[in-house]
Formats: C-alpha cells, sequence, structure tokens
C-alpha cells in the first residue's frame, strides 16, 4: 500500500510538474508578448517622434517662408506706391 | 550599447514569493500551483506596467501631436490671411501695365532672426531637456532667513551663496573707465558740433539718448521698409562711431562708454539677450563683417565672412591711398582697449535692437566728424543703391541713341563745377569707392575701416557739397531717413566738408590727375577697381553665380573701345573665379566712367539732375557707379542702403528712364525686361534664386539682382568680345555681341532653374550648360518642357527650335524619363511629333531612343498599330528598322515568345548600328526597289507562300504589319499547322527587312542567320514528325517529291518547296541531258 502510495504519490508529483511546466510555459508565452508589446512600444514612440520631429521641421520651414510672405505680403500692402508707375 | 528605454521585470519577479513560500511543503502541487500563480500576478503587473509605460508614451506622443497640429492650425490660418490679403494686390500687380519699376523697388527689409541670435538661453522656447532642468534643480537654500543676521541686509545671505548679478556687476566695473572717457569725447564731440550748423533740428549735437530713441522710433515708423537697412546702418555707425571717437580724442571712450551704460540702463530683459563675447568680439572689431552683417541680414552673413578674406589684402595695397590715417596704431590700440574695457557697455550697445542703434546713428550723425564718417557710410551706402538705379537708368539710357543734349550740357558743368570746387572731392569719391569696397568686408583694424569711412565721408561730403553747388532746389532737410539726415548734415555742415578736405589733400595728386583729365579720372578708378578686383567679389561664388553684378555696360563697351580694352585688361588677369568677379565690379566703374565723363553723354545725369536726390548720386557719376559695383553688391547682402529714400528715387529713375527706353533702342530694352520677366518668373517658382545675393528674401530685391545680373551679364558679353575668354566657369559667355540684349546669361537661368524645378529639372539642367546658345526664348521653354515631360509639344518645339546640342543632350533624359509616359501615350501624338524629327537627323537620333517607346506604345495598344504603321511615313518604318520592332510585334501577337526572345538578340546585337541605318532609310525614305533576299531565303523560302508573304510584305509592313492582314494571306495554305503558323511568322519576320532597304541587309542577314538557322532545325524536326505521323518514308530518290506533295496536305511548305526547286532542278537537268533521273536519284 506504501509502495502504492508512493507510486500514486509520484505520479501526482509529476502531473503536477507536467502542469507545472505547462503553467510556465503558458506564461513564458504571455510575458513574452508583453515584452514585445513593450517593444512595439518604445518602436512606436521612437517612430512617431521622429516623424513628428520632421513634421516639425517643416512647419519650421514653413513657418519662416510664411512669415517672409507676410512681411511681403504687409509690405507690400502697407505701401501702395510701389504699385504706382510714376 | 543600447539606452534602456524601459526594463520589464520578470514576471516571477514580480509576484510575491508569500505565493508559493507559504504552500505546504509536502504538497509539491501546492508549491507548483503557487508559482504559477505567482508567475501570473507577474504577468498581470508587467501588463500593468505596460499600461502605463503606454500611457507615458502616449501621452508625451499626445502632446508631440497637439503641439504640431497647433502649429499647423496656425499655419493655416497665416495661409489664409496672406492669401485674404492677395487678391488686391494681385490686381494692383496685374493692372500694371509695366512692372519694370518693381526692379527698382527697394523691396523689404526682414531679419527674422535677429532676437534668436541673442536670445538663446533666456527664451522660454528652450529644448525641453534644459528646461526641465531648470524646472527640476532645486531653488537655493532658504538663507534668506539668516538675513536679520547679516549686516548686508535682506538678500545678502543669499548673495553670499549666489550672486546672479554678478557679473553683471563686474562687467559693468570693467565699463566705468571707459564710461570716465566717454563724457569727454562727447564734451569734444559737442564742442565741434556747435561749430557745425546743423540744418536739421532732428539731429542736433544735443540730443540726449531718449530724444535719440524718440528719433529712433520715429524713423522706424517712418520707414518701416528700411528698418533691417537703418539697422545695419545704424550698427555699423556706432561701431565706426566708437572708432571714431577713438580717433578723435582719447577721451572719447568714457563717453562711450557712457553712452553704452545709458543703454545698460535698458531694463534687464535686453540685457541677457546679449551675447557679451560675441559681441564685443564684433565691436572691438569695426572691421568684422559679422558685425556689419549680423544686425543686416544673418543669413549673408557668412558670404561676408567669405569676402572678407580678400579685402583684407586689398588694404595692403590701399595703403598707399590711406598713408594719410596715421594714426592708425594708435587708433588700434585705443580700440583695443575698448575692446578690453568695454565689452559688456558694447554688448549692451549691440543688444540694443536695431532701431536704436539707427537712431543713434542719426544722432552720431549730426554730432561730430567721426559721426560724419559713420554718416559717409550710411551715404556711401544710400549712395551705392541710388546709384545702381541710377545705374540701371544709365544702362537703359545708354541703350537709347539719343542723348539729350541738355542733359550733357548739364552733366559737364556738373563735373566741371565738381571738378573746379571739389578737386579734392573727387579724389576723395575715387577712393570712397575703394573704401566703400572694402568698408563691408574689412576684417583688418578699425584703422583702415575708418579709413574707408573717412574716404567715405570725404566722398559724401564732396558730393553734398558739389549738390548744392549745382542743384540748390535739393530739399533734403525734410525727409527723416538717416540718409538724408546724413547727407544734409554733411551739406550743411562746413566742417564735415573741411575735414575732408584735410583729408583729401592728402590725396590731392591723384585728384590733380582727375582734374586734370576725365580720362585719367577713369584711369585712375580703373587702377582702383583693379585694386578692388580682389576686394569686390561678393558672394564668395557660394551659389555658382557671379556676386558683382557690375551694370550692363555692354552697349558702352561696343561703342567705346576704351571700354573694350580695359575689359581686355581685366580679362587679362587671373581668370580666377574671384578676380573675374571683381573685374565685372572694377569693369562697371570704368564704364561709368567713361560713359559720365569721357562721353558726358549720360542722359542719366539728366533726368536725375533734376532730381534732387538722384542728383546727389548722378554727378559722382561713374565714380559712385564704380562704388556701386563692388560696394553695391557685397551690399546687396547687407542691404542696408535700401532705404525708402531709395524707392522714390527709383520712382523718379523709373519715370526717367521710360522716356529713353522709348527711344530707338526698345528691342534691347524690351530683351532686358523679357530678362526681368523671367528672373520674375523664376522667382515666382522659388526664392532660391534669390539666395545667389541676398540669400533668399524680397522679390523686389531679387528683381534688382536680376537687373544687376543681366548688368554682368553684358559684361560677360564683353569679356566675349575680348579675346580671351578662358573663363570656364561662365558656360553662358558665349553669345555674340549681337545677341547681347537678347537675354541674360544662360547660366544664371541654369541656377535658376535648378532649385526651383527640383529633381527632374535637374538633369536637364545639368545638360543645358552647353546650350547657352539657344535663344532665351528657347530656354523659357526648357522649364515647361522639363515640367510637363509628357506632352510632346514642348518635346517638338525644342527639337525643331533649340540647337541641336542641347536637345540632344536633353533627349535622353527625356526619352529615359518618358518611357513609361509614352508608353500610355497616343500614338498619334508621337506620329506629329515624328514627321520634324525626322527632317533633322540629329533630333532624330534623340528621338530614336524614344522610338521603341513608340513601338512599345503601339505594342501595348495592338489596335492602334496598324493605324502607326499605316500613318506613319518614316519615322515608324525607322522603328521598325530599329527596333526589329515588326518581328517583335508580330511575334508577340501571335504569341511566339521563342522568337521574342530571338528578337530581343537581334535587337541588341544590331542597335549600334541602327542609327546610321535609320538616317540612310530617312534618306532613301522613297521606296528603293527590295533588296534580293539572302541566300538562306532563296534555298528555304522558295515556297509559293513565302512568294505571297513577299507580296503582302511590303503591305504589311506598311501597314504596320497588321497580324490579321498577315494571316489572311496566309490563309492558302491548306491546313496550317501551329507549326506552320510559326513558320509562316518566321517568314514574315524574314521578309519585313527584306522589304527594308538595303542598307537593314546586315541586320537582316542578322536576323535571318539566326532566323533561318531557327527555322532550319524546326523545318527539319517538323519534316521528320511529319513523316512519321504520315508514315511516308520517303526514302526513295526522286519519288519524294511527289509523294511528300501528294501526301502532303499537311506536308510542310518549306519542304515542299525544297522539293519543288528539286523537281525543277532534276527536270533541268533532265532535259539537258535526257538521261534518266535514276541516275541522278540513285547518286
Amino acid at each position: 500500500m506504501a509502495r502504492a502510495g508512493g507510486i500514486t504519490n509520484a505520479v501526482n508529483v509529476g502531473i503536477a510538474v507536467q502542469a507545472d511546466w505547462e503553467n510556465r510555459e503558458f506564461i513564458s508565452h504571455i510575458s513574452l508578448n508583453v515584452r514585445r508589446l513593450f517593444d512595439f512600444l518604445t518602436q512606436f514612440e521612437a517612430t512617431t517622434k521622429s516623424k513628428l520631429s520632421s513634421l516639425n521641421q517643416k512647419l519650421d520651414t514653413l513657418e519662416r517662408r510664411l512669415e517672409l510672405l507676410e512681411i511681403q505680403v504687409s509690405t507690400a500692402s502697407a505701401n501702395p506706391s510701389l504699385f504706382t508707375t510714376s | 550599447m543600447p539606452l534602456v528605454r524601459f526594463e520589464v521585470r520578470n514576471e516571477y519577479g514580480l509576484g510575491q514569493g508569500e505565493l508559493y513560500r507559504e504552500a505546504n511543503r509536502e504538497d509539491p502541487k501546492a508549491v507548483l500551483d503557487g508559482v504559477a500563480v505567482a508567475g501570473l500576478v507577474g504577468i498581470l503587473r508587467q501588463l500593468g506596467d505596460l499600461a502605463e509605460f503606454a500611457a507615458e508614451v502616449f501621452h508625451g506622443l499626445q502632446e508631440q501631436v497637439i503641439t504640431t497640429a497647433s502649429r499647423s492650425h496656425k499655419l493655416m490660418v497665416r495661409v489664409q490671411n496672406i492669401e485674404t490679403a492677395l487678391p488686391p494686390l494681385e490686381k494692383v500687380v496685374l493692372a500694371q501695365t509695366s512692372h519694370i519699376h518693381f526692379a527698382y523697388t527697394a523691396g523689404t527689409e526682414w531679419h527674422p532672426r535677429i532676437q534668436n541670435e541673442q536670445n538663446h538661453f533666456i527664451y522660454n522656447d528652450l529644448p525641453r531637456f534644459i528646461m526641465e532642468s531648470y524646472e527640476e534643480c532645486r531653488d537655493p537654500p532658504r538663507l534668506h532667513l539668516l538675513d536679520k543676521f547679516d549686516t548686508g541686509g535682506p538678500g545678502s545671505c543669499l548673495k553670499r551663496y549666489s550672486d546672479p548679478t554678478y557679473f553683471r556687476r563686474v562687467s559693468s566695473n570693467v565699463t566705468e573707465p571707459d564710461a570716465e572717457k566717454v563724457p569727454k569725447d562727447k564734451r569734444a564731440r559737442k564742442s565741434k558740433c556747435t561749430t557745425n550748423p546743423s540744418d536739421n533740428g532732428q539731429t542736433s549735437p544735443s540730443h540726449t539718448d531718449s530724444t535719440i530713441d524718440m528719433t529712433l522710433k520715429s524713423d522706424v515708423g517712418d520707414h518701416s521698409n528700411s528698418f533691417g537697412s537703418k539697422a545695419g546702418s545704424g550698427y555699423i555707425e556706432c561701431v565706426f562711431h566708437l572708432n571714431s571717437s577713438v580717433q578723435a580724442e582719447e577721451e572719447e571712450p568714457k563717453e562711450l562708454s557712457s553712452r553704452f551704460m545709458q543703454h545698460s540702463d535698458v531694463p534687464d530683459s535686453v540685457f541677457p539677450d546679449e551675447q557679451p563675447g560675441i559681441a564685443d568680439n564684433n565691436f572691438c572689431r569695426t572691421s568684422s563683417p559679422e558685425q556689419i552683417a549680423a544686425p543686416i541680414s544673418c543669413c549673408v552673413t557668412w558670404d561676408e565672412k567669405a569676402e572678407i578674406v580678400e579685402p583684407s589684402g586689398q588694404h595692403c595695397n590701399e595703403d598707399e591711398i590711406s598713408e594719410v590715417l596715421a594714426a592708425e596704431p594708435d587708433l588700434d590700440t585705443q580700440v583695443a582697449n575698448l575692446k578690453n574695457h568695454n565689452p559688456l557697455s558694447i554688448v549692451l550697445d549691440d543688444a540694443n535692437t536695431p532701431k536704436s542703434s539707427s537712431s543713434r546713428s542719426q544722432l552720431d550723425e549730426v554730432e561730430s566728424e567721426p559721426d560724419d564718417f559713420m554718416d559717409a557710410l550710411n551715404t556711401i551706402e544710400s549712395e551705392s543703391e541710388n546709384d545702381i538705379d541710377c545705374q540701371t537708368k544709365h544702362e537703359v539710357e545708354q541703350f537709347s541713341s539719343s542723348v539729350n543734349d541738355e542733359v550733357e550740357d548739364t552733366i559737364q558743368e556738373a563735373t566741371s563745377h565738381i571738378s573746379d570746387h571739389h578737386p579734392s572731392e573727387y579724389k576723395s569719391r575715387t577712393l570712397s569707392v575703394i573704401s566703400s569696397n572694402e568698408k563691408i568686408p574689412c576684417e583688418l583694424p578699425s584703422s583702415v575701416s575708418l579709413k574707408s569711412f573717412a574716404y567715405e565721408q570725404e566722398s559724401h561730403t564732396s558730393e553734398k557739397s558739389s549738390e548744392l553747388d549745382s542743384s540748390p532746389g535739393i530739399e533734403c532737410s525734410t525727409s527723416a531717413d538717416v540718409f538724408d539726415n546724413s547727407k544734409v548734415e554733411s551739406v550743411s555742415d562746413p566742417l564735415s566738408s573741411v575735414s575732408v578736405t584735410s583729408i583729401s589733400n592728402v590725396q590731392e595728386p591723384l585728384s590733380d590727375k582727375t582734374i586734370s583729365s576725365p580720362n585719367k579720372s577713369r584711369e585712375s578708378q580703373d587702377d582702383f577697381s583693379c585694386v578692388r578686383s580682389t576686394t569686390l567679389w561678393t558672394n564668395g561664388g557660394l551659389l555658382g553665380l557671379e556676386p558683382s553684378k557690375p551694370p550692363d555696360f555692354a552697349v558702352s563697351n561696343a561703342t567705346s573701345p576704351d571700354c573694350v580694352t580695359r575689359s581686355k585688361a581685366e580679362a587679362s588677369l587671373p581668370p580666377n573665379h574671384t578676380s573675374m568677379s571683381s573685374n565685372n565690379g572694377g569693369k562697371p566703374g570704368l564704364i561709368k566712367d567713361a560713359g559720365s565723363i569721357e562721353r558726358a553723354p549720360s542722359s542719366k545725369g539728366s533726368t536725375s539732375w533734376h532730381d534732387d536726390h538722384d542728383t546727389k548720386v548722378e554727378k559722382p557719376g561713374g565714380f559712385h557707379q564704380g562704388n556701386r559695383f563692388g560696394h553695391g553688391y557685397e551690399d546687396g547682402l547687407n542691404i542696408t542702403s535700401e532705404v525708402t529714400p531709395r524707392n522714390e528715387l527709383r520712382h523718379d529713375s523709373d519715370s526717367k528712364v521710360t522716356p529713353v527706353e522709348s527711344s530707338e533702342e526698345n528691342d534691347e530694352n524690351s530683351s532686358q525686361w523679357l530678362g526681368f520677366g523671367h528672373r520674375l518668373l523664376v522667382n515666382g517658382f522659388s526664392r532660391k534664386m534669390s539666395l545667389v545675393h541676398d540669400g533668399e528674401h524680397e522679390p523686389a530685391r531679387l528683381l534688382r539682382t536680376g537687373a544687376l545680373e543681366q548688368q554682368s551679364w553684358h559684361n560677360e558679353v564683353t569679356y566675349q568680345a575680348t579675346p580671351e575668354k578662358a573663363y570656364n566657369e561662365q558656360f553662358g559667355r558665349k553669345y555674340s555681341i549681337d545677341s547681347l540684349m537678347s537675354s541674360p546669361p544662360l547660366e544664371h537661368m541654369r541656377i535658376s532653374f535648378h532649385p526651383i524645378h527640383g529633381f527632374e529639372d535637374s538633369k536637364l539642367k545639368l545638360k543645358f550648360p552647353n546650350g547657352n546658345r539657344g535663344d532665351e526664348s528657347i530656354r523659357d521653354m526648357f522649364p515647361s518642357f522639363q515640367l510637363i515631360p509628357e506632352t510632346a509639344i514642348p518635346l517638338h518645339n525644342v527639337g525643331s527650335e533649340s540647337d541641336d546640342d542641347t536637345f540632344c543632350r536633353s533627349s535622353p533624359y527625356m526619352s529615359d524619363d518618358c518611357l513609361s509616359h509614352h508608353s500610355e501615350s497616343d500614338s498619334e501624338q508621337w506620329e506629329s511629333d515624328e514627321s520634324p524629327e525626322s527632317k533633322d537627323h540629329e533630333l532624330y537620333d534623340a528621338l530614336r531612343r524614344i522610338s521603341p517607346v513608340e513601338s512599345f506604345s503601339s505594342y501595348l495598344q495592338p489596335g492602334e498599330a496598324g493605324n502607326n504603321g499605316i500613318c506613319i511615313d518614316r519615322g515608324l518604318q525607322s522603328t521598325y528598322t530599329e527596333n526589329g520592332a515588326d518581328p517583335s510585334l508580330s511575334a508577340s501577337s501571335l504569341d511566339l515568345p521563342c522568337f521574342d526572345a530571338m528578337n530581343s538578340v537581334v535587337y541588341g546585337e544590331t542597335k549600334d548600328n541602327l542609327d546610321e541605318r535609320n538616317q540612310d532609310y530617312l534618306r532613301d525614305s522613297t521606296q528603293l526597289p527590295p533588296p534580293l533576299p539572302p541566300v538562306q531565303w532563296r534555298v528555304s523560302k522558295a515556297h509559293s507562300d513565302i512568294s505571297e508573304g513577299k507580296q503582302h510584305a511590303p503591305e504589311a509592313h506598311e501597314h504596320g504589319l497588321d497580324i490579321k492582314l498577315l494571316e489572311s494571306t496566309l490563309p492558302r495554305q491548306p491546313k496550317p499547322s501551329p507549326a506552320d503558323d510559326q513558320k509562316r511568322n518566321e517568314d514574315m519576320i524574314a521578309f519585313k527587312p527584306k522589304s527594308k532597304q538595303q542598307d537593314q541587309q546586315k541586320l537582316n542577314w542578322q536576323k535571318e542567320a539566326n532566323q533561318s538557322s531557327n527555322g532550319k532545325d524546326v523545318d527539319e524536326k517538323e519534316d521528320f514528325l511529319h513523316q512519321i505521323r504520315t508514315k511516308s518514308f520517303t526514302l526513295r530518290r526522286t519519288a519524294t517529291a511527289k509523294p511528300t506533295l501528294s501526301s502532303g496536305p499537311t506536308a510542310n511548305n518549306n519542304v515542299s518547296a525544297i522539293l519543288e526547286k528539286a523537281n525543277a532542278i532534276r527536270q533541268a537537268v533532265a532535259s539537258d541531258d535526257g538521261e534518266d533521273d535514276d541516275t541522278w536519284s540513285d547518286t
């Protein structure tokens, strides 16, 4: 009986270990995917910020040009004499 | 080593150990379950961390996106505002009958980055990582609690710990000794000024700083356009005022410092804005370009720096002239002292917005001689601008053959008058030309700059005096401009004239020369121009353009041999690019002298002579014009000279110029205007054009620069007139003198195009440079040509009108670029294009590469292929011949890929020879008798079907080898098998080259060789197969012919043809010999 009990105990332990392995595998999978999510987030942030920075640079250029245009337009509009041919 | 952005902890580490530690050790399952649960808990925590991290990330992104969106929204609003503001301007502009006057408008003075350069570390828009450091830093300890124990009073303890005002106090202490000196200087200055009657109440020497500021504001308000220029001038003036004050008296620095101290009283916000070190250096080195350029335009400063290097050497040359200023070392030392002692004060001065500087400049102008020197700078700058205007006028006027006698008289009088009364002044002007050139670029110690300014001052005073003499009606006093003020003051100031004389007296020998003969004066200026040649280089060739834009005196050059010789002499100078520019810059001065002094025909003088403002500039005539070229272009960057009065002057000049234009040479003028217009267009496309001179900015300025460029172009033409054309830099110099007026130089246009159209255009641009010979209109065609490569019309135009070289160069790119486009385009369009192309062989060569595209298009559109073949005269035929497109077409249509491959091979082999053949073919476009078929054909294609094929081959060829037609010719064959079809196709392919000219026999031979070999193999194989199928083994001798024929409704055509021929031969032999067939057949 004791032997049988030992066998059953061993069997139970084996089952438990197997289940533990399965659980660990499951957990590792989830953890891996979580890490992948982190990685994705970091990459996403980096790429997005880079794109935003490029966009901001373009906006800078546009702002400069617009500023120039505004000055030109304001100058032209403020000085109608420019268009009056003497 | 990557940076750790976020560390994800282990899931089991996240889960608390109690989950499994507390489990029953005896129960392994419980323990394991506990561990598993701990892992799951850890995963949950990881997910929580992930959520936090994601929230952080997206929050940051959201902020940035919001800021970007807000910026874009602001941009949209601004754009909408501009859109709303534009229509009236457009109406006004479109209402203009002539846009010429735009070339003379001063444009906008705009310096967007002035403040930014001074406020890097105090603005709120600091980079975030810096702001974070500011925000995160802790406040100083609460040492104020200990103030009650300190005798120093409140805040003393904290000061012991950290005193932010330390540096300010130290710097102020440093400036104190200087401040002591400055008042003395100011006193001396005032004493001088008392002697000087100031016509302008505005510029009385008794101005305090507040008054200065007031004047400043008033000026700014009056002349918003000239703000930047004023600022620059004022800035320069301040700088030189420093020097001048030093020169005048050693005590002056004190006063200067006091002035600066007054400025330092300006609110603290101004103070931190300043860059002490840089500003100090700038100020101490009055001649440093940065100093001058910084207020003017930040963009330009670099160029000026580049330019400055040369002038330094220049000064050595001019030391001879500048011997007068013996106090140079003293000045230098004093300047150094100022540098050492007054950094902060200078900084403060620098920190002042250009307004303040300009205001002070006005004040300074009034105050004393050195101030007058500074005024001279302004005046010279303004004069240079005026000279530009006048010069443009002068150009136009020179174009006009009719010279106004009255004008001549007036000019002569003026010149004589000037020479009589102000010989030394004349010389001083000549010097001022040089000095003005030197002025900006000079890095040398302030002494040199002082020299230059002194010269300028002299010239200015002399001019003014001359003006007073000649034109009594001057009313400069009313104008509040710095320019006008300075002039008026100088005019009114006898002292200034006296001082000028004092300086000019030293130089009188030269002035005597000038007085003695205008020619000599001209030569002397030539010499100066030669000296300037090193200095005048303005843009430094950054953008490839020639910065110096000498006036277009090409006409005058052409008319005056002296000028030509002068240009030659200049051309003889080393072909160095800088020397080129300098030569260009020097030339105008020479030419102008020739025009103004020798000829005295300059109608400009007449027109401007009546004008108060213009007279000032124009009297000096060539001298100032020469100044203008060197100085004006250098100042093109500086922009300082462009003041509102200039606008007025320009309007005047326009009005004056127009009648002159109406005179005889309207064509030339029109051509110039075309040049202007073209430049306007170019500018419209992109502002980068403006980078050439101004670094970017106003279109008006661009116009002006464009005009100047035209002038330079004319000068270039003059260079061409000279035998020495070895200027490799300038591609477009090859214009003949006849075409002087036609258009501006191409290289300018080329450069202008380059930024405009972007990448696609750049290709053509690179190809254009040698195509400069084309007319302007053609050149104008190119952009459109590039922009719309799909439309073949520009191609047609270009091909018909432009030079072969240009087209040939451009064409390959076209073909390359257009491959995709043309594959989809209509064949008719190409047909229409081809007709002119076939006329010109070179053009045809150009199209040669396009022709495959055509064939390809027809290939894609088999329905149109017939049309192509019918309609096309020579073009498509040539294409066929070239490409072997017929076989490819037919084969492809018949789904014979193997043959396509063969064709491709053939095409590849014969591709090189296609041009010659095509040309020959075009020449022999009249249908020649079809060439004799090659031997292979004779042997292998004696079949009746082949004969039919021959008959139809020309048709097929003419009709674009319509496959159906070919098939219609083929149905006679009783039972065409797929093998037969293939064979026929091959035959047709072979026929087509036959029907073509003899020139293509080589190609045919090659094709046929391939085809015939191929066909023979196929025939043999098929023959055997057929025999095997039909089981008609013709092992017997002569009977083979008939059995095959009889058996062969399915017999192969070639085999039957061979057999027929064999029979014919046999019969012939039999008829001759009368012998049995057996003997023959048995053998």
